[in-house]
């Protein structure tokens, strides 16, 4: 079981982490930028877009038919996001700091080397540590991150037959 | 087939602040904050007796036209946070309705009057002692006319059927719940708002009645400040919301009237006083707020649940908190009822990825699932939580989960999982991080109490946020005296779920309905 002490340390550890990569990266824009996909992001970054690009096919392993479809879970993503209060928002922005940097990700996850150099699997395993860790702050970001790719997934209706679900009823 | 929208055609007077393009100010008799049970009761009742009401809502005004009974656009539309608030370390998840008729518009019909145990409770330790059955009766009457509350006749789906099946076949009682609905289509997407006009939420009963008075309905504002004079409210000050309801325009106004009254919800009622600096020399305000807090435990079963057709909550049983053979001693009780299933809702709760969660979707037809509202704040271990404001002023609850509590969440996955298994289920699943689709109750009965009792790891919820601005007589002990008046500011009552002193132990919308047909018959004839 962690300390408070650790989990306040880990807190100060990233503040102090976000804070200085915020002023190396310089000020988060906020029109849509430039991506690989044929969708506009609004709220995900470059950044964001490359490292969660690497986890879609994770956190829907079996749901995504194949690549093509990872720019569709991501835009998803974005767009659950937009409906959050702006304090949820900023702690995401955080939580994808801490995923995009890689000072961050050393220092606060102990992981060495950049997402796309994980494989599917390895990164299965990452999210299993954090589903099992004894920090909060691991487990809600794992919660965190199925509830915005799984929930967003199904909100779209081309993905209810295969459940077996018509849908709303005809009035 | 058609539903007439109530709100077409109509000439009231309904202004939406996300389209002001001036700073204005506006004068009323009455201003009502919060348009949910509590501000829809008051708007009628006080207009219906010709004060200038102007009712002040932070949402927007969605009516029976707009609900297409999706997730995707109900979530962000009509609740707060789109439906992902969250207690401050993460660990419960709150749904509350922002929206014209608060909760109302988005619950799941379940009316319960305040049970006796807790009007006694709240007697015996509160010294309000004008809460009794015989002299409430007649309020829990006038709520049960005015919504249509009514025991449902209809058969329940499936999803509620197996509660009452596997309690049966346990030898306990499960009872048939109240639900206020009108000509209702039994279609099951209640959260999402409804379509039919079937549901007698604020919006289409209390709201337009009030309309039709004279009351003047602004939306998409964000009550900001109180700002005093002495003893009294001088004004309020709002902030517009901007059409998707996340930000501000920068417009504002400024709201004055002889007599305010608070409805805006136990989180935004007690997070309005904060901000204003309200007076509160005993340190009692936003304190002790209560939640429900849910627990969750899921099942599949070989036959057809199909959980979100039908309406909702039909079958509840109040074994577990009311029963000689409990021990309330050791943990809080719990009511059970079950909750209706939707693709995103089960996929964002579930508590894994890949192709677990995949697995899980595509037996969304077979999964059935009971929930455990926990009966928190009837005992010095459950003391509840504390309101509090962010940095930017944005509304927070913080509540931390004492060890009494979990042990309550224990029992009530163990509960949960026998009657499932009494019921038929293959397996069932408590929705916590450390459980797995267990395959009898011996296998379920021996690793419950094995699951850690840790935030994040649990999957707590909350649909009832309650307490925060408590009633006693005595001013040190509370923030209003029983009539719902403010013990230190004049020209202020507090009329929604957080004039409890404890939670209420049963859904409370007729409970907050009730105290308001109370509560405004009593102001009307004091102003």
């Amino acid at each position: 079981m962690p300390s408070r002490r650790q989990f306040i340390k880990l807190g100060l550890i990233s503040g102090t982490v976000l804070g200085t990569s915020r002023v190396l990266y310089g000020p988060f824009v906020a029109s849509p930028i430039k991506n690989p996909y044929s969708y506009d992001f609004i709220f995900l970054k470059e950044l964001d877009l490359k490292t969660l690009s690497q986890f879609a096919p994770v956190f829907l392993k079996g749901s995504l038919k194949d690549s093509s479809q990872v720019g569709a879970a991501l835009k998803k993503v974005d767009h659950a996001i937009l409906g959050l209060s702006q304090s949820s928002q900023d702690e995401l922005c955080q939580l994808f700091d801490l995923l995009n940097l890689p000072i961050a990700r050393r220092l606060l996850l102990g992981i060495w080397r950049d997402w796309e150099e994980l494989s599917e699997r390895e990164l299965d395993t990452v999210l299993h540590s954090w589903r099992e860790s004894s920090l909060a702050l691991k487990r809600s970001a794992y919660l965190g991150l199925t509830e915005l790719f799984c929930g967003s997934w199904y909100a779209d209706p081309s993905t209810w037959s295969e459940l077996g679900y018509e849908g709303p009823p005809e009035l | 087939m058609s539903f007439a929208d109530p709100y077409q055609g109509k000439k009231w007077s309904i202004l939406d602040a996300s389209a002001f393009t001036e700073n204005k100010t506006l004068e009323a008799d009455i201003i009502i904050i919060g348009s949910g049970s509590g501000g829809g009761v008051c708007a009628e009742e006080l207009s219906a007796k010709g004060y200038r009401v102007i009712l002040v809502e932070e949402g927007p005004l969605k009516t029976s036209s707009d609900f297409k009974m999706l997730e995707s656009e109900a979530y962000p539309e009509l609740y707060q946070e789109s439906a992902a608030r969250l207690t401050k370390d993460k660990g419960i998840k709150i749904l509350q309705g922002r929206n014209v008729g608060g909760g109302t518009t988005i619950n799941w019909t379940t009316s319960f009057r305040t049970p006796p145990e807790t009007l006694s409770h709240w007697r015996d330790k509160y010294q309000l002692e004008n809460f009794t059955e015989e002299k409430l009766r007649r309020y829990f009457e006038k709520a049960e006319r005015r919504v249509n509350i009514e025991k449902w006749q209809v058969e329940a789906n499936q999803n509620n059927l197996k509660l009452k099946m596997g309690m049966e076949k346990l030898g306990l009682t499960a009872g048939v719940i109240s639900r206020n609905v009108k000509d209702c289509y039994n279609l099951g997407y209640c959260g999402m708002g409804c379509p039919t006009n079937a549901k007698q939420s604020m919006l289409v009963t209390t709201i337009p009645a009030a309309l039709e008075n004279g009351a003047t309905l602004i939306h998409h504002l964000n009550a900001f400040r109180l700002n005093f004079s002495g003893q009294k409210i001088a004004g309020l000050e709002c902030r517009a919301r901007d059409r998707r309801g996340n930000g501000y325009t920068g417009i504002t106004l400024k709201l004055q009237a002889k007599h305010y009254i608070l409805s805006g919800g136990a989180i935004g009622t007690p997070a309005l006083l904060l901000r204003s600096n309200a007076p509160d020399p005993y340190d009692l305000l936003g304190k002790r707020t209560f939640l429900h807090p849910v627990s969750l435990s899921g099942a599949l079963f070989k036959d057809p649940i199909e959980a979100y057709a039908g309406a909702p909550q039909v079958i509840y049983s109040d074994h577990f908190i009311y029963h000689p053979s409990q021990n309330m001693q050791e943990s809080p009780g719990f009511k059970l009822e079950v909750p209706p299933i939707h693709p995103v809702i089960l996929a964002g709760t579930a508590p894994f990825h890949g192709l677990k969660n995949r697995e899980l979707m595509l037996n969304l037809n077979h999964f059935q699932t009971i929930i455990s509202l926990i009966r928190d704040g009837f005992d010095e271990r459950s003391v509840g939580g504390q309101v509090y404001l962010k940095g930017d002023g944005f509304a927070a609850l913080d509540y931390p989960i004492s060890d009494y509590l979990w042990r309550g969440i224990e029992k009530s996955y163990l509960a949960m999982a026998e009657i499932q298994f009494a019921a038929g289920a293959e397996k069932v699943f408590p929705l916590h991080n450390d459980a797995e689709f267990y395959q009898s109750w011996a296998q379920a009965k021996t690793a419950i109490p094995s699951l850690s009792k840790k935030i994040l790891k649990a999957k707590l919820v909350s649909a009832h946020v309650m307490g925060g601005c408590p009633m006693h007589n005595s001013p040190s002990k509370g923030v209003l005296d029983q009539n719902s008046r403010h013990h230190h500011i004049e020209n202020l009552s507090i009329i929604d779920g957080s004039c409890f002193p404890t939670s209420v132990g049963a859904n409370p919308m007729q409970s907050i309905l009730a105290l308001a047909y109370r509560q405004v018959e009593i102001l009307a004839s004091a102003l």
